[in-house]
């Protein structure tokens, strides 16, 4: 049945992602809900929550507030806060409550930058779409909104897009960075924009001579930069060794399938074909998020459902399968034995970071 | 650099309710999430929340009906090794489900699915709603008996309604109400008793359970050792229910309305004279009198031991633990001991404590979890030597931390003993 999970549990939501990607940036985050959904995003979709504290917040709504639609107060609350923490930016992200009682988000954004006189982004997020989704709109909006006109380019400075820990399992940008020095063997000063970075960085990111989008959530906000600073854009994951090991061991086999976000699945692709030489796999990915049609080949999928990817498990024929070791909850027993499975956690699926040999 | 806000107790006392400032008024201000105040935002990511609670049912499996963010948390209870695996299931709904009411047709499939594909059969559904379905207004006793009769299996429903945390009925004190809707009154056997307020046992070695057996109750009932349905259903024959925690109250009015079982209800308590007090005033109610005097005894060898340990130590008491912080804070300071900080929103329920408290120590700050300031929350450096509650050992990274947040509840002489082997094993005795 469609919409039924008996496996897997849901995945990151889109307000997840839209915090994630505001996190390290100075604002004044207020997730618009009773409380359970900031609870679930600090508990569970946020590692970094431990070790660097932010301005996150929930609106603390009741049935009242909710039934009244009482905006006013939220205001007021966030005023209030603001007072104290000085940010730079106020930013509320809906859930499903805002989406049922149908909030008003831009009369909301201009009644909170009048009372508070600071930048104010919404995002009318509903809890119901994935964190790729909001970690996409939330970098649009706020390289919009942030991002200073040209001043000089660096042509050593590469601006890193799409590093959310929900994609990298990882709560510092240092080994991405260490391996996109190493793999390109320069000198180079690079920005991964929200992740050990700050408001500030995505202020100066017309600086960047170039940006890699590691991941379909930065794609869009890549397209608005290349559009207003002219600033080209690749899509590639800087692999780890762990990786490049992984790589090299699937390469033995013939049929294998990739599910996780589709830069990183591409990359693995690109290199298990090179490292392969004359034994061509076919190799396939799928993945429940953001797929771009720049990376998309023949035989990949779209996965909307756990039956989705049960069914190409046991339709595809593949011998081996790379992704996060909750998958496999939904494959049966004879093709779970039947693949060689090499495991590549995602955060944003199972809540498992990265394992340090994978960094 | 602002500060986090706190307020010494004696002024606090020395203010009405109406008076007390907004910072430690959770409905007057945005609620800062740090990892202290977790278990007020998601009380399922730490102990329990509706979730993991309703699954106390022997045999149950969940079926939460919900936006995806709603279930996020739960994967960490699913795992194929824990005991929870296997059983939550989710029905994801999107906008079009939730702006045509569709989803409601789809429960029911979902609910058939379940029942022909999990094996053993379970023995009840779960449905569990959340604060979309509050505002929606569903009617889940109708989704319930759909359900019901579609599969044949028992269902009850259970609602995730954080919107109505300070309502009438809040979730937490719903589900404890939900979970014995399946209970059909029976005849009664004057050997059972029934402790409610807890998802999880008592700590075994609890002198209630002594006291209670040699008082002739030979069968103590909690959900959470209940086997499977036929067990549960002894529930419904208990001679009296002994309620723990004043979330049960609800529940304990089903038992008297529906089942005409009464209840006695006791408060939890640190405190040794408070403890006798209320066995002494069980025991009055019982046919059979209650000799606590060996536990007594033991609970009073032990204070006394320990009074020259507690004066030389200083506290910081959270909330987020298995005591109710003003009443643990109270004791302690009674045994002796140096109280400098709680961690907790104050309410007119807690007046009487608060004014306790501030008699023995007017200097005791308190702090709200929840509020905004305590982003800027420094420890004093030295001050605290013990921090009890997972929250105020996140304030106090360096002191002796006691996070008292054991499945196994604490209670009586036993939960003032196994305080004491904690501080013990905190001060490395």
């Amino acid at each position: 049945m469609r919409g039924l999970l008996q496996h897997l549990a849901p995945f990151a939501p889109d307000s997840s992602g839209v915090v994630s990607a505001l996190y390290e940036l100075g604002g004044l985050i207020v997730i618009h809900d009773a409380g359970g959904c900031t609870g679930n995003y600090c508990g569970f979709d946020e590692p970094r929550w431990k070790e660097k504290p932010c301005a996150l917040f929930s609106a603390g709504l009741r049935d009242m507030d909710a039934i009244l639609g009482r905006d006013d107060r939220l205001v007021e609350k966030a005023q209030a806060a603001a007072a104290l923490i000085k940010p730079h930016f106020l930013a509320i992200v809906g859930t499903p409550v805002p989406c049922v009682i149908a909030t008003d988000f831009q009369g909301l954004t201009r009644l909170a930058e009048k009372k508070l006189g600071i930048p104010t982004l919404s995002f009318a997020t509903t809890g119901t779409a994935l964190y790729d989704t909001g970690l996409s709109q939330a970098y649009t909006e706020a390289f919009a909104r942030f991002g200073k006109e040209p001043c000089e380019i660096s042509k050593t400075r590469i601006g890193i897009l799409g590093a959310s820990p929900l994609d990298l399992g990882q709560t510092h940008a240092r080994h991405l960075h260490a391996n996109l020095q190493r793999a390109q063997n320069k000198d180079l000063e690079i920005i991964s924009f929200g992740l050990d970075s700050g408001f500030e960085d995505l202020a100066r990111v017309a600086s960047c001579a170039r940006h890699l989008v590691i991941a379909p959530s930065g794609l869009a906000c890549a397209k608005l930069l290349e559009k207003r600073f002219g600033t080209p854009y690749s899509l590639d994951y800087p692999l780890s060794s762990g990786l490049l090991r992984l790589a090299k061991e699937a390469a033995d086999y013939q049929r294998i399938l990739i599910v996780h976000q589709q830069v990183l699945a591409s990359t693995l692709r690109r290199q298990i074909l090179e490292d392969a030489g004359k034994n061509t796999p076919e190799i396939s990915i799928a993945s429940f998020f953001q797929m771009t049609e720049e990376l998309w080949q023949e035989g990949d999928r779209h996965l909307e459902s756990e039956q989705d990817f049960s069914l190409l498990v046991e339709e595809g024929d593949y011998t081996c399968l790379l992704g996060d070791a909750l998958l496999l909850r939904a494959l049966s027993p004879k093709n779970r034995d039947r693949l060689h499975f090499l495991e590549i956690p995602h955060f944003a699926v199972s809540g498992t970071p990265m394992p340090l040999g994978l960094c | 650099m602002p500060e986090a806000f706190a307020i010494d107790i004696s002024q606090l006392a020395s203010l009405a309710p109406s008076q007390w400032p907004d910072e430690l008024i959770s409905r007057k201000h945005l609620i800062y999430s740090s990892p202290a105040a977790l278990a007020f935002n998601s009380p399922g990511a730490e102990g329990f929340g509706v979730k993991r609670a309703a699954l106390t049912l022997p045999g149950s499996v969940m079926l939460l009906f919900s936006p995806g963010c709603c279930g996020r948390n739960t994967s960490a209870l699913g795992g194929p090794d824990s005991r929870y695996g296997k059983r939550t299931f989710y029905l994801l709904l999107d906008e079009t489900d939730i702006v045509t009411g569709r989803y409601q047709t789809k429960i029911v499939d979902a609910c058939e699915e379940i029942a022909h594909s999990v094996s053993p059969t379970p023995q009840v559904i779960v449905l569990l709603s959340t604060c979309v379905d509050a505002l929606l207004a569903t009617d889940m006793e109708r989704l319930v008996r759909l359900s019901e009769a579609r599969t044949h299996i028992p269902c009850l429903s259970a609602t995730m309604y954080a919107l109505t945390r300070e309502g009438h009925i809040p979730p937490m004190v719903g589900v404890r109400k939900s979970l014995y809707s399946l209970l059909r009154k029976a005849p009664k056997d004057p050997t059972r008793v029934n402790i409610l307020g807890y998802f999880t046992p008592l700590a075994s070695s609890c002198e209630l359970y002594s006291l209670l057996h040699n008082a002739g109750y030979r069968h103590l009932q909690e959900l959470s050792r209940m086997q499977d349905m036929d067990e549960y259903q002894n529930l419904a024959r208990a001679n009296f229910n002994l309620v723990l925690n004043p979330e049960s109250r609800l529940a304990a009015q089903f038992f008297e309305q529906k089942l005409t079982i009464p209840s006695i209800e006791l408060s939890p308590s640190f405190e040794l004279a408070k403890i006798q007090k209320q066995y002494a005033i069980l025991s009055q109610l019982l046919p059979e009198p209650l000799d606590d005097r060996p536990f007594f005894e033991e609970a009073q060898a032990q204070c006394a031991e320990h009074a020259k340990v507690l004066s030389h130590l200083t506290f910081a008491i959270g909330e987020t633990s298995n005591a109710e912080p003003f009443g643990l804070a109270l004791a302690l300071l009674r045994m002796g001991a140096r109280v400098a900080e709680i961690f907790a929103e104050p309410s007119e329920e807690k007046l009487a404590l608060i004014k306790a408290i501030a008699a023995i120590s007017p200097k005791t700050r308190l702090a709200s979890n929840l509020s905004p300031s305590m982003l800027f929350y420094k420890p004093q450096h030295g001050e605290i030597d013990i921090a009890i509650g997972s929250d105020a050992c996140f304030y106090h990274p360096a002191s002796a931390h006691i996070p008292f947040c054991d499945d196994a509840k604490p209670f009586g002489y036993q939960g003032l003993l196994s305080l004491l082997r904690a501080i013990d094993q905190a001060c490395g005795r």
